[in-house]
């Protein structure tokens, strides 16, 4: 109930502001159409570009706005929303997940977008409705993480300048270091061992199995969402311990 | 039972900074406590601590009988601040920053409702209830800001430098709301402000602080030998002349002390009127050069000044 305090402003402020929810679509928007149209005619694991690239695309999308997520605490401490929040009985785990909420609000616009032009772009889900369901579980779960640990880069983090570079700095070689434009047996040998230990590797190899295969992957889907479910278990509570009296 | 007692409170910060040094002080319930001093005394630091956004470093607070440090989620139901910066959110509207304000409070909606029809009408915001807050003035922010603040029914209500930056009438204004709060919501009002006159008129006891440490804690009354002391300055055309008229005057029965301050000479004396004329006439016998000789109110250094040499005498 706490929680939905917090993220009913916070969503309020959201689409009271669409600029917000179109910026962070524009960067997936060029990969999956631009990008899609340049490596056509390209193999990749035998599927069509676009199918192969989707589940990546998806997940830089989310990676990017649920990672830059947390910079809306900076104007919340200019103006003085975070202090009146901070000294009210709210719980500080509310008060982040209000947050991750309005994260997932905006994670659940842009793949929703993004995959509506897929789909005119002849992507189909292979594994059907389930697939879909298990997908957008997923995806929320990264969401869920990448928030928190957004969140957490605000507390410790002095100003918005810095939040930023911090933010890019992590998210673009989390995504480049995944296998989100390229198969494992694609990249080169040290490449692979860099995939392999990026937990985001999991989720679009998850992703991309059930967009184009017919059946689940069940082993492969339970350890993506198993590595979400637990570092987002922990990235919220490191999160709502941030909000300590810590000057 | 008090509604704060503060003892020997200290807060470095992580700079090294000195915000508060063996702090002392105690408010009482109901009453409306001032703590005044300069910019930079540690006003702003005590209420962060007292709010329980910031950590003191060392000593003890106590909020209506719950030690700070163990019980700050119970603390922090009975208190509100109304911070220096207005902090209401211009997306919303005045009615959805209430009804936030006062979830955060975990208020249920019909006690939300019933409590904003109040504030609504005690702080003349009828007008303003459907717009957004972004298109409003100033003082209805203020306003706004405070009545949210009252919304919990807070057992204690911190007000950080209220009246800073306004102009006299909007300072009246609030002084009237801050009485308000006192009476008609029978709230502890817990004010910083570095204005002399504002802490005598509102207080029902003033707190003098300097460079995070306490001065003395009364009633505007007990204060009143400090607050309304009788002076005379003298602006002379040069500190040296100055600091001459000083020592020619310090022999004088009349004169209690003197003190320079660049050419300015102010002179503590017993009584004004009879005073004022007897320095003038000494000054324009003795043709000291001058640009003015006034009655004058004490400032707040005025203040720290008596009460210091008070306690190095």
């Amino acid at each position: 109930m706490q929680a939905l305090n917090i993220f009913h402003r916070n969503v309020k402020w959201r689409f009271q502001n669409p600029v917000t929810i179109v910026m962070t679509l524009v960067q997936p928007l060029i990969w999956l159409v631009i990008f899609s149209n340049l490596f056509g005619g390209s193999s990749a694991g035998g599927l069509g570009y676009t199918a192969f690239a989707l589940p990546g695309i998806l997940i830089m999308s989310v990676l990017s706005s649920a990672g830059i997520s947390g910079i809306a605490t900076y104007s919340n401490k200019s103006n003085g929303s975070f202090y009146r929040m901070v000294i009210s009985p709210t719980k500080r785990g509310s008060i982040v997940l209000g947050h991750i909420l309005d994260a997932l609000v905006l994670a659940l616009v842009q793949t929703g977008v993004l995959s509506i032009i897929a789909f005119f772009m002849s992507v189909r889900m292979g594994t059907g409705l389930a697939g879909l369901l298990l997908g957008a579980i997923l995806l929320f779960s990264v969401v869920f993480f990448v928030a928190s640990i957004s969140y957490t880069l605000s507390m410790v983090i002095p100003n918005e300048n810095a939040f930023i570079a911090m933010a890019n700095t992590l998210t673009l070689p989390l995504f480049f270091l995944s296998t989100a434009l390229l198969t494992k047996e694609q990249a080169p040998v040290m490449f692979r061992v860099l995939m392999s230990i990026n937990p985001f590797t999991y989720a679009i190899d998850s992703l991309r199995n059930l967009i184009n295969d017919n059946a689940v992957n069940w082993t492969q889907y339970s350890i993506a969402i198993g590595v979400f479910v637990f570092l987002g278990f922990i990235a919220y509570h490191i999160a709502s311990n941030a909000i300590k009296i810590e000057q | 039972m008090e509604a704060i007692k503060v003892d020997k409170l200290s807060k470095i910060y992580k700079d090294k900074t000195k915000g508060l040094s063996e702090l002392s002080l105690t408010v009482k319930q109901g009453e409306i406590f001032t703590l005044l001093g300069p910019n930079g005394a540690g006003k702003s630091s005590l209420i962060n601590i007292l709010t329980t956004f910031l950590k003191a470093t060392s000593g003890s607070i106590t909020v209506l009988g719950k030690d700070l440090n163990k019980e700050a989620g119970k603390i922090r139901r009975e208190i509100a601040c109304v911070a220096q910066k207005i902090s209401i959110d211009g997306h919303l509207t005045l009615k959805e920053n209430m009804v936030f304000q006062g979830r955060l409070y975990q208020m249920d909606m019909s006690s939300i409702e019933e409590k904003m029809k109040r504030l609504i009408g005690s702080f003349g915001l009828q007008e303003y209830t459907g717009k957004r807050v972004a298109s409003y003035s100033g003082g209805i922010k203020r306003r706004l800001d405070i009545s949210m603040s009252l919304m919990s029914s807070p057992k204690i209500l911190f007000l950080d430098e209220p009246t800073v930056g306004m102009d006299i009438e909007s300072r009246r204004t609030m002084w009237d709301i801050v009485r308000k709060i006192s009476s008609e919501f029978q709230t502890t009002v817990f004010m910083t402000t570095h204005y002399l006159e504002e802490a005598d008129m509102l207080s029902d006891t003033i707190c003098i602080m300097k460079n995070g440490h306490e001065i003395t804690q009364g009633t505007p009354d007990n204060l009143k030998q400090y607050t309304m002391q009788q002076y005379v300055r003298v602006t002379c055309s040069t500190p040296e002349i100055a600091a001459g008229l000083g020592s020619q005057l310090s022999h004088e029965t009349f004169v209690q002390n003197t003190y320079c301050s660049e050419s300015v000479l102010t002179v503590l004396v017993e009584n004004t009127k009879r005073d004022y004329n007897q320095i003038a006439r000494l000054v324009l016998e003795k043709g000291i050069s001058q640009t003015g000789i006034e009655i004058a109110h004490p400032n707040l250094d005025d203040v720290f000044l008596a009460l210091t040499q008070e306690r190095s005498a």
